[in-house]
Formats: structure tokens, sequence, C-alpha cells
């Protein structure tokens, strides 16, 4: 017996307690620092735990076991629901000051009738039978121009004919125009960005020309949950504007947002995804930002009522009561994810779409397809990466994205490694506290001392 | 803590279900899964 190649095993950022994870065996403990000790030093004594819990294991036991877990998660895939993003153009209203399509062309046409048909008919040929939502991203897809609405409500309707429901990726500047529009179809959500109250939130995401969106924005939500239209409110996060979440938090509890069942919250986090940025200063390496969260969420932790960060496995962990399914693969472009565009093109993703030579075939006016690239993006997953080969924190990290993988390396078949070890250690110290400290928490003490 | 271990994985009742589920409302990946 040795032990499994799969443990994750660290230390918890402002406590002497240690971690001990493992995904094949979807087992998660807290160590005290005696057993950590022994777990460092390799000597298990007779503590039947170790083997018991899959932290020790016979090898050949243990590859038959990540095999079998593999064709389970592949299996568990194919029945995915596919999310297909349809670009109608690059064109947009908003000059933020990090985006990373600036440099696409954002003539400002719509898609004829013919692409929409086109497109419709290679969805309806190349995903029949499969569980599949539409998702209308980027640019701005909500421009309020005549042929815009026009473009969107023929969407709207194709989408409806085939009973699929369509989501919205919008800077919700015009969500107040489109609201009655939108509430007449299928919509599963809308996206939406604030990037912090009206000074801030204006400065990062102004309009072409200049001018606030903040309020209009605000309205638009509160009309869109109120219409029972979904939002799901994304703010971008770098050292410019991360003291701004608590007051967004403290925002959206007033509006009555966060207290609704169709309102819900991501973080995301500004980076350099193809080109590089003039405030470079200010962005967050994944680690700096959660160290960050961690260190505010104690002083306004109204943020959790918000949003609750992932932490990689740790809110799982907390919320679930168990750890999620082996991640071979965390990438979904070409597997549960395909973009397009306004010009027939296809690509693999929406970190893809639009940039030149990343075009994966055509769907309009003929369908084409480089078959040999798709096959590369298609059969990339930790088995196919050679880096992810002797990582532990492989099925935890699922190698990462492909489209940033291949800006750093050149190769889809290349990691993106996530920092898994550091968030563990931050988020389970938030999430399992030695003191609980809220009402949440010592319920979930309460829980596990049961055990 | 029990021989050194502090279990973070919940009891499963006789139906095989957690005995305890947060509320988590569920989360549609609209973009950004890139990061």
């Amino acid at each position: 017996m040795i032990a499994s190649r799969h443990n994750i095993f660290g230390k918890l950022s402002h406590s002497e307690r240690w971690y001990l994870v493992n995904l094949l065996s979807r087992q998660a403990d807290i160590l005290d620092g005696e057993t950590a000790g022994a777990y460092q030093r390799g000597v298990w004594g007779d503590n039947p735990v170790w083997a018991e819990k899959g932290y020790l294991v016979d090898p050949r036991d243990e590859a038959q076991r990540y095999k079998s877990a593999y064709l389970d998660f592949l299996d568990r895939r194919e029945n995915d629901e596919i999310q297909l993003f349809f670009v109608p153009t690059y064109a947009c209203n908003f000059a933020c000051s990090y985006c990373y399509q600036a440099a696409y062309d954002q003539s400002q046409t719509y898609p004829s009738s013919a692409v929409l048909e086109a497109w419709f008919s290679y969805v309806d040929q190349h995903f029949a039978g499969k569980r599949k939502y539409l998702t209308l991203f980027g640019g701005e897809p909500l421009l309020n121009s005549a042929g815009q609405r026009e473009f969107i409500e023929a969407f709207l309707k194709s989408a409806d004919q085939r009973q699929l429901e369509t989501a919205v990726v919008t800077n919700g500047y015009t969500l107040v125009d489109y609201v009655p529009l939108l509430s007449r179809y299928r919509i599963r959500e809308i996206q939406v960005t604030l990037d912090g109250l009206a000074a801030v939130h204006n400065r990062r995401r102004p309009l072409k020309g200049g001018g606030s969106s903040f309020e209009r924005i605000v309205e638009g939500i509160s009309l869109a949950l109120q219409s029972g239209i979904a939002i799901n409110l994304r703010m971008v996060l770098d050292r410019d504007n991360l003291g701004e979440l608590p007051q967004v938090a403290s925002l959206a509890i007033e509006k009555g947002w966060t207290t609704h069942p169709l309102f819900k919250t991501q973080l995301g986090r500004n980076y350099e995804l193809h080109t590089c940025q003039a405030q470079a200063g200010a962005l967050y390496s994944r680690v700096e930002l959660y160290e960050d969260l961690a260190r505010l969420i104690p002083d306004a932790p109204q943020i959790l009522d918000f949003h609750r960060p992932a932490f990689s496995l740790s809110k799982f962990l907390w919320e679930q009561g168990e750890l999620p399914a082996p991640l071979y693969d965390s990438c979904p472009g070409t597997k549960t994810e395909w973009a397009f565009d306004a010009s027939g093109k296809i690509f693999s993703c929406t970190a893809t779409v639009g940039k030149a030579g990343e075009e994966l075939g055509t769907f309009y006016p003929a369908v084409t397809l480089k078959q040999d690239q798709i096959d590369d993006w298609e059969e990339r997953d930790v088995t196919s990466i050679p880096e992810c080969q002797d990582c532990s924190l492989a099925l935890a990290c699922g190698g990462g994205c492909a489209s940033v993988a291949k800006n750093q390396t050149g190769r889809v078949h290349s990691p993106d490694c996530r920092p898994i070890r550091e968030l563990l250690s931050l988020g389970l110290d938030l999430y399992f506290p030695e003191t609980p400290k809220t009402k949440d928490e010592e319920t979930h003490v309460d829980e596990y001392s049961r055990i | 803590m029990k021989n050194g271990f502090q279990t973070l994985i919940r009891p499963v009742s006789a139906q095989g279900k957690p005995v305890a589920q947060c509320c988590a409302k569920t989360s549609t990946a609209v973009a950004g899964c890139h990061d």
C-alpha cells in the first residue's frame, strides 16, 4: 500500500490544522497536527482510517478505479446539456477599460435572415437529440436599434419553435427596453455586469463617448426580476474595485435582489485573455484575488449573502457535504459548448469566438469543418495533457481552460493550472472555522461533530 | 476529531441522500468558464 497519487494535502491558511482531500475516493478530512505529521513522514502506523478512506491504496486497484471513474465522466458528459452561443455582432455601446474584444470588427450590422436560418438548421442537424440551450453573446447583443430588435425577436421565435431556452449575456444598458420583449419568450437567464457603485462602475464600464450606465442597469435588473426573468449578476474584479464588493452586496440586499429566487451571482476575475491590458498592475492572480476575498469577507459578511466564492472544492463541500465527481476535464469547449458568429464562423467557446485563426469551421454560407482541429479540442482532458499525468491536483483542476493554455504554450493539449491547494487552504479555513462565528457555521459544525 | 481525522463528508441517510442539504441555487455557466 502506498499514498494515493490523488491525495491533495495542505495546511489551512490561518490555523494549525491540515486538510487531506481525495477526489477518486471522494473523501475529505481536516487533520490534527500529529496526524498531518504522520502523513508527511509516510508513517501510517496501525491507523486503519488511511486505507478505509482511500488515502492509502494498492496502486493497481487505484489505476482501475481511475479508469472506471473516467468512463463514468465521459458517460455523464455525453448526456450533459450543451450551451450554444451565438454572437449577432461584436459591436458594443460600452467602452469597458478591460475589453478583450476591443480589436474585433465592431461594425454595427446584424445577421441576415439567411444567416439565422442557416444557424438554426446547423443546430437542428448537428445537435439533434442533445439537451441544449442557446445563449446570445456579443459584443452587445441587445443594442437598441430597430434592426437589432427585429433580429432578437426572430432569434427568440426560432428558439421557441424548437422549445429551446435562451440565455443572454448583456451589459444591461438596454435591459429596461428589452424586458417586455424578452418576457414573452423562454429566457433561461440574463447575465449582467456591475463593477461597483455608480462612480467606480461608470469609470470602468462607461458608454462609448462617455456617460453613466449604472442607474439604467440597476433599473433593468429590478424590472427583469419583477417580470420573472432570472438575473445572473456578474462583477469583474481587480485591485481597482474589490473594495466595492461590500457596497454592491449591500445594494443587492437593499434592492431585495438577494432574496429573489431568480437572482444569482458570479464573481469574475479581470485577467489578460488574448492581449495585454494597460492597467496590468491592477490585475490579480487567481490566488491573490481569493486571498483578498478571504481577508475582506470577515469585515463585510454581507458579501456571503450576495455571493459565496467557491475556493475550489470548499464551497461545494460546505454546501453539499460531499465532494463532486472527479473532474477529468474542466474545459467545455467543443464538448458541451460551441460558439458561432454572424459571419457564419464556428468556434470552440466564448474565449475563442471572434479571434482570427481560432475558427473551427463555418455554418454559412456552407457547412465546413476543420475536423483535425476539432478532434484536437475534443480529445483534450487530463488524460491527454502530458503535464497532468503526474499531478495530484488533476482531478480537481481538470486541466483548466484550453484557450488560455493554447495562448501560453501554443498547444491545446497543455494545462492552464489552477491553484487548487492554495484555494483549499483559504476556503476550508473560511467555511470550516475552528470556532464558528455565524449560525450557519454552528449548524454545520454541529452536523459534522455527530459523525 | 476521530483518530486524528475530522471528516468533511456528511453522513448519508438510509434513503441514500445526504442528511443535510444546503439550499444552493443551481448555477448556469454563462460565460467566464475560462477562468
